[in-house]
């Protein structure tokens, strides 16, 4: 029967998650780090709280929590710009300890001690070998779908670039595929196996950092009511204003659309797994519209103040679009998205017959 | 967390299938087409003797006691179908209204004959004057003995031509008290000085315009207490706008896809109608959370929030949107209709770019729910 109130446990993990977001990202912090886009005592703390080993299994020191617990801190982390590649680590960290050979790395992404992305083959730099990997400038090793063989790529001074000044103030950076200029990658799998493992690996991806979107677009639309509300023009807040109040609007069905979908993506892991990669995409597509057009919406309702560096929706604005390029981008996942909803019709069709 | 309905509701949607394909011929659905009436009489009794029509309403008022996802689950087949709903759905709203807010009278007498399909009640609240603002009504009803006389005129009053019964909105005291001066009557559509006359849509359905001309209306067929009329409005409205319209963008994603499929499209306008595509899916999926979500605070108990306005604005708006998007797609054959040999899917794109714009505006404009969305769901001023 539907349910679509968060538990106690989750209430729970929610209240503690934005406690320590409160307390240990504030908006100067993000500002601080602004130039290497991670904060490695954020995340040494973050740790502290089990969060890098929260989707992991118990028997490799991790907690064993579904994505939907996985979501929550994502959204959570995303609502302060929290500078930690935490989708990049839960979804590729999950994907690794299908392989049982690699516990030990596996343990030390747990304890944080180590940090794990993903190559995402729509981040390639052309026909080149290089792929903007999120979060890649402080990973250690990131994981590849090379054709059809599942590739740990380790080696990271070798293989990777220095983190490029970009638009959201993230960690990405170049990593260099191939054996060239490295020594050669660990295949973990091959074949229809590895292909399938990636592409849930993908989806999780996308569900995390849509996640972190959707809690980005909420509190950019707090701040935003909360400047509508207390400043005033003409003797009265502009929240007063249908030009200013409407287009907010149009944002809180958005923002409060894209956590249910986000809800629905996680929920449907288990329950409904046909549906599970289309709707991450879903997902991910959605949050990202919702998250630039509230930011957008957010940056405007300040007016020139907006536009300054002093005030923090400039921070939100920047990273709304920088966080949903890092796949691909919105034109990009509808494609993947039209593709995979067709598959699933022909599958279905083929199944009829 | 669960998403599903539950098999309760999942086989409210069987059966209610199985009704349609039985009972929903393509006669009946022409007959619709032709008269744009939104209510079949005949159709509706079937509905009835089958228990749909009281299907929501507590069992002690004879009601099938269904539940709010059964109910969706309806609501959902039948719309999605193009059955000729509106009445049913009037008298869902109003239903409920008069078991929360009728007199005894009303809810021992009326309640069952509308449950058992006799009784058709459209809605009067809009006025040539007052649509938005519905407060500003100004049909007066002026107490004369123990009856009330009714003057004025209401406007859009859908289903008026078939129904027994009016659900009028009228000013019982100064205008200048707006919300505090009005008062609901049932007002029988054949009492002397009641006209009705059409009013035909672009979008095929035909509402009407209804004159009272010193209509004598005993004090029986009040709703609730004299100058309260606003809170029985405020009530109806509220479950009118908890509904929105995924249903009817499911039906329309299936035929973008059927054109899709059937035309093999390929090269650059390939990819843009597989975006368009995508998109379409996003907008449908969310507008049915919204509803699921309104839906479940319904079955709750939770009030007090801006769901039910953001699931009819959010898929009104998307909805239109993609009405548009798949016109443009398509080029010209789109604009081809009904009876065009080559309109796409029977000209059924055409026919949703007509309907479309009506979402936005009836049950309250979008520009009223995001006013309300702002109000109450943001906390910001009030803007009206
Ligand atoms: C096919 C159809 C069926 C209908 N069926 C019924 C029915 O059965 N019963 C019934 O009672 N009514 C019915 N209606 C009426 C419908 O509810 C009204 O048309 C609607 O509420 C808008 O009122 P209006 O047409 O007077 O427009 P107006 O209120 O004059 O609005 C005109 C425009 O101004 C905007 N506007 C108005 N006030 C504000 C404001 N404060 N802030 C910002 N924008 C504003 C509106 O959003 C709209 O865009 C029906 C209408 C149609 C078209």
């Amino acid at each position: 029967m539907m349910d679509l109130a968060l538990d106690e446990s989750q209430t729970l993990l929610v209240r503690s998650f934005s406690d320590f977001f409160t307390k240990e990202c504030p908006p100067s912090l993000v500002r601080e780090t602004e130039s290497e886009g991670f904060s490695r005592e954020l995340w040494r703390r973050f740790a502290e709280m089990g969060a890098p080993g929260m989707g992991l299994p118990e028997d490799m020191d991790g907690l064993d929590c579904g994505l939907l617990e996985l979501c929550l801190v994502s959204a959570a982390a995303g609502k302060v710009l929290a500078p930690l590649p935490f989708a990049e680590v839960a979804a590729a960290g999950r994907l690794l300890a299908r392989y049982s050979q690699h516990a030990q790395l596996v343990r030390r992404l747990a304890r944080g001690e180590a940090l794990l992305s993903l190559a995402l083959p729509t981040a390639r730099v052309g026909v080149s070998q290089d792929i903007l990997v999120p979060g890649g400038g402080v990973a250690d090793a990131v994981l590849a779908l090379e054709d059809d063989i599942l590739c740990l790529y380790g080696d990271a001074d070798l293989r990777r670039s220095p983190t490029p000044p970009n638009l959201g103030s993230g960690c990405p950076a170049f990593w260099r595929m191939g054996s060239e200029s490295a020594a050669e990658p660990i295949i973990l799998a091959q074949g229809v196996e590895a292909k399938q493992a990636f592409a849930t690996a993908w989806a999780e991806w996308k569900l995390l950092t849509a996640a972190a979107l959707q809690g980005l677009a909420q509190k950019a639309l707090a701040i935003a009511v909360e400047y509508a509300s207390t400043r005033e023009q003409f003797g009265v807040p502009i929240g007063g204003f249908q030009a200013v109040s409407h287009p907010l609007a149009d944002c809180a069905m958005a923002v409060e659309g894209a956590e249910l979908l986000v809800w629905e993506a996680a929920w449907s892991a288990d329950q409904n797994p046909g549906r599970f990669q289309e709707l991450c995409a879903m997902a991910l597509i959605f949050a990202a519209q919702t998250a630039q057009e509230t930011t957008s919406t957010s940056l405007h309702t300040h007016g020139g103040y907006g536009f300054t560096e002093e005030y923090d929706i400039q921070l939100y604005y920047r990273r709304a679009c920088a966080w949903a390029l890092q796949g691909g981008g919105v034109s990009e996942e509808l494609l993947s998205l039209a593709r995979l909803r067709s598959n699933i019709a022909a599958n279905f069709a083929a199944g009829e017959r | 967390m669960d998403f599903q309905l539950g098999d309760k509701a999942e086989q409210v949607r069987r059966d209610i299938r199985e009704f349609l394909r039985r009972e929903f011929t393509e006669s009946e659905r022409q007959q619709e087409r032709v008269s744009g009436d939104g209510h079949n009489w005949s159709l509706y009794k079937k509905l009835a003797a089958a228990g749909w029509v009281s299907a929501g309403w507590p069992k002690e008022f004879g009601g099938g006691g269904r539940d709010p996802y059964e109910m969706l689950a309806l609501y959902w087949e039948l719309s999605k179908a193009g059955f000729p709903w509106f009445g049913l759905l009037n008298n869902g709203f109003i239903g409920h209204t008069l078991m929360a807010m009728g007199s005894e009278q009303q809810k021992t007498e009326l309640v069952p004959r509308i449950a058992a399909g006799d009784v058709l009640i459209a809605l009067g609240y809009t006025e040539p004057g007052s649509g938005s603002d519905v407060a500003a009504a100004k049909t007066v009803a002026r107490p004369e003995g123990d009856d009330w006389i009714i003057d004025g005129q209401k406007m859009f009053t859908t289903t008026g031509h078939l129904a027994q019964y009016i659900f009028t909105l009228v000013r019982t005291g100064p205008p200048e008290h707006k919300h505090r001066s009005l008062t609901m009557f049932l007002v029988p559509t054949d009492a002397e000085g009641v006209e009705i006359h059409p009013i035909h849509t672009m979008g095929g359905e035909r509402t009407n315009g209804v004159f009272f001309d010193g209509v004598r209306v005993p004090d029986a067929l009040r709703v609730g207490e004299v100058d309260k009329g606003w809170s029985v409005v405020r009530f109806a409205l509220g479950l009118e706008q908890a509904m929105g319209y995924a249903d009817r963008q499911e039906l329309f994603l299936e035929e973008a896809e059927a054109w899709t499929a059937g035309t093999e499209q390929s090269g650059e306008k390939g990819v843009l109608v597989r975006q368009q595509l995508a998109q379409m899916a996003i907008n449908t999926e969310v507008s049915k959370l919204l509803r699921y979500r309104s839906t479940w605070e319904q079955a709750q108990g939770i009030t007090g929030t801006a769901s039910g306005p953001m699931t009819k604005a959010f898929s009104a708006v998307k909805y239109l949107q993609d009405a548009r998007a798949w016109m443009d797609l398509q080029g010209p054959l789109a604009a081809l209709e009904r009876g065009a040999q080559q309109a796409p899917l029977q000209g059924a794109f055409a026919e949703t770019y007509r309907a479309a714009p009506v979402t936005t505006i009836y049950g309250g404009t979008v520009e009223i729910l995001r006013s309300v969305i702002a109000e109450v769901g943001l906390g910001l001023p009030k803007s009206r």
